[in-house]
């Protein structure tokens, strides 16, 4: 079976497949481009050091660079929190004086059990010393690394079955075919991989944002190609 | 024909696609741009057609502070702003629906038996949600880090888990106070009350500071622009069993608030159920009352129409105004409604952006 040898419906049917695979991309791209830079709108190339935030720092001061920064006031909030950490988060002078006041004007009033402000989080409050404790562990836990590896892991494999398995159909030579499969795949695990490895060097931030890049670029070309090998690509005789 | 046709939609898509991918498009999302006139706007909530000129930015306004026990009003609206300015001054017009004129602010109502009972209705937080009026206000920056990116969010501090801001004890006493960080961090706060200031024609032009202690100021870091004159307040008589005064006649928006023209002494030849406003206002004097606006209500829309010189020059002007003095400058500033409540109000993330054309 050929992709350019299905019917009309076969193909238009593929095609709403691979266009929304690829709207879903997009969307994942802009998602990873918000949450990794310093503005929140548009389209935005994700910044290495907000990336290496999330990874390599505890989630606290990584939240603060990245998925929080539009919450804090000035940058020379996060230093001051960083510092703590990096001083082994002691409950003392510094923590009561220092890193609360922030945390109390740029995180409590939606990381509070009793808030009720619209997007409160009361599962993760930051409201005492041991609130705060609990976030700064540097990179990811083994709870967190688990919750987050399955999920993505078991949820990209389906998306990348299917479109695999549609670009294994098509007409192209087995050699790009080929390149792009095992690309496609061994991304996911690299980049995946990669998350828990940035707990132990910073270095791994650039392989999860390289090996991401090439993940979502193998999966682009697979959808487009597929599309260009289903309407476009002229019918060639199969070998016997 | 067929094949070209679609390479070349192709083509088209893929422009299409790599134009939308650029951020700068984004840029002026948030800007509402003021127009130069060489008119006067009337103050008067209705919109002339001189406001054509101006283009709307539309703001979606649909977060809470807080929940309240007994709030029933809106949570979502659109608001649009324009803006026009002229060599002296700067216009705005405001409008937004709200299903509801809410003026009753706290009436004294003539009981079955003869008494008088002030209208309350406190929540969790000690503020009323339901005998009160509807407001609108601006924040501005003047002073303040940090404003540009989080918008009012930068004075707000709401109470902790422990009841506590600032680690004073807040249980029942509010949702939330507004203050800035340090000495010298200002911020404007015009405060267009719907029935202490609408009869009146003017905003409450207030500014936040950095005081967070309410042994130094009850309001926290709020506070009123410096005064010389004028005020509202309320409208009990001395064993605070009744109202002290009332309006010579009771009609429109006077109704809920007794002006200087229509004050006089309260006569009690009233029937049970009929109202007595619960306050008296008169105009400020000074820098509180450099602001003019006039709101109307008309089939569930406000209009609100409001006018301020672009450079004041009252007491601590710099201090506690917004000074439009470089018209080639971006001015961030936020909005937030409230509707029949006290402190609780719908408001938006981030700041907007104010430029002159």
């Amino acid at each position: 079976m050929r992709l350019n040898g299905l019917s009309f419906h076969s193909k238009l049917g593929l095609s709403g497949f691979l266009m929304t695979i690829m709207l879903g991309l997009l969307s994942a791209a802009t998602l990873i481009g918000l949450l990794y830079s310093s503005s929140n709108s548009g389209f935005n190339i994700p910044e290495i050091d907000k990336v290496k935030a999330k990874y390599s720092e505890s989630l606290l001061v990584g939240a603060m660079k990245s998925s929080m920064y539009q919450h804090v006031t000035v940058d020379e909030d996060i230093g001051v929190v960083e510092k703590w950490v990096k001083d082994g988060a002691p409950d003392n002078d510094y923590f009561n004086d220092e890193v609360m006041y922030i945390i109390e004007a740029d995180c409590q009033k939606c990381h509070s059990r009793t808030s009720t402000m619209t997007g409160a989080i009361p599962s993760m409050p930051l409201n005492n010393y041991d609130d705060l404790l609990t976030y700064t562990e540097k990179g990811y836990s083994w709870v967190h690394m688990a919750k987050s590896a399955h999920i993505h892991l078991l949820g990209i494999a389906v998306v990348m079955v299917l479109v695999t398995g549609i670009f294994s159909l098509s007409s192209f030579p087995s050699m790009p075919k080929t390149v792009l499969i095992c690309t496609a795949w061994s991304m996911l695990w690299l980049d995946i991989s990669a998350w828990w490895m940035a707990k132990f060097s910073s270095v791994f931030a650039y392989v999860i944002a390289g090996s991401g890049a090439l993940e979502i670029t193998a999966l682009v070309l697979m959808c487009l190609l597929s599309l260009y090998d289903l309407w476009w690509k002229k019918d060639k005789k199969l070998p016997e | 024909m067929f094949e070209t046709t679609h390479k070349k939609l192709f083509i088209a898509s893929v422009i299409l696609l790599g134009s939308s991918l650029n951020g700068n498009l984004q840029a002026a999302e948030n800007t509402l741009s003021s127009i130069k006139i060489d008119s006067t706007v009337i103050l008067d909530g209705v919109a002339e057609p001189l406001w054509q000129k101006a283009s709307a930015l539309q703001v979606k306004v649909d977060k809470l502070p807080y929940q309240a026990n007994n709030y029933s009003g809106i949570k979502e609206t659109q608001v649009s702003l324009k803006s026009l300015y002229d060599n002296e001054h700067i216009y705005f017009l405001v409008q937004y629906s709200d299903p509801t004129k809410s003026l009753q602010r706290f009436p004294w109502q003539k009981q079955s038996d003869g008494q008088w009972k002030q209208l309350k209705d406190k929540d969790q937080t000690g503020h009323s949600n339901n005998y009160y009026e509807d407001k609108f206000a601006f924040f501005w920056d003047i002073k303040a880090p940090g404003f540009a990116k989080k918008g009012c969010a930068v004075a707000c501090h709401l109470v902790n888990d422990d009841g506590k801001i600032n680690g004073i004890d807040q249980k029942g006493k509010t949702a939330g106070r507004k203050y800035t960080r340090r000495a010298g961090e200002t911020l404007d706060m015009w405060h267009w009350k719907s029935v202490r200031m609408n009869p009146l024609g003017i905003i409450d032009d207030q500014f936040v500071d950095h005081v967070k202690d309410p042994a130094v100021n009850k309001n926290w870091g709020r506070h009123g622009d410096s005064k010389t004159g004028g005020g509202y307040v309320n409208n009990t008589n001395k064993d605070k069993s009744g109202p002290a005064f009332m309006n010579r006649t009771q009609d429109g928006l006077n109704d809920f608030t007794i002006v200087p023209s229509q004050k006089t002494p309260f006569v009690d030849t009233f029937k049970s159920g009929d109202l007595i406003p619960g306050i008296m206002s008169e105009v400020f004097t000074g820098s509180r009352g450099d602001i003019w606006a006039k709101g109307n209500w008309e089939n569930g829309v406000w209009t609100i129409e409001i006018k301020r010189k672009l450079v004041t020059t009252g007491d601590k002007a710099n201090s506690q105004d917004v000074q439009f003095t470089d018209l080639s400058k971006i001015y961030p500033f936020a909005i937030s409604v409230f509707d029949n409540s006290q402190i609780n109000h719908v408001y938006h993330d981030g700041s907007l952006a104010l430029s002159f054309k």
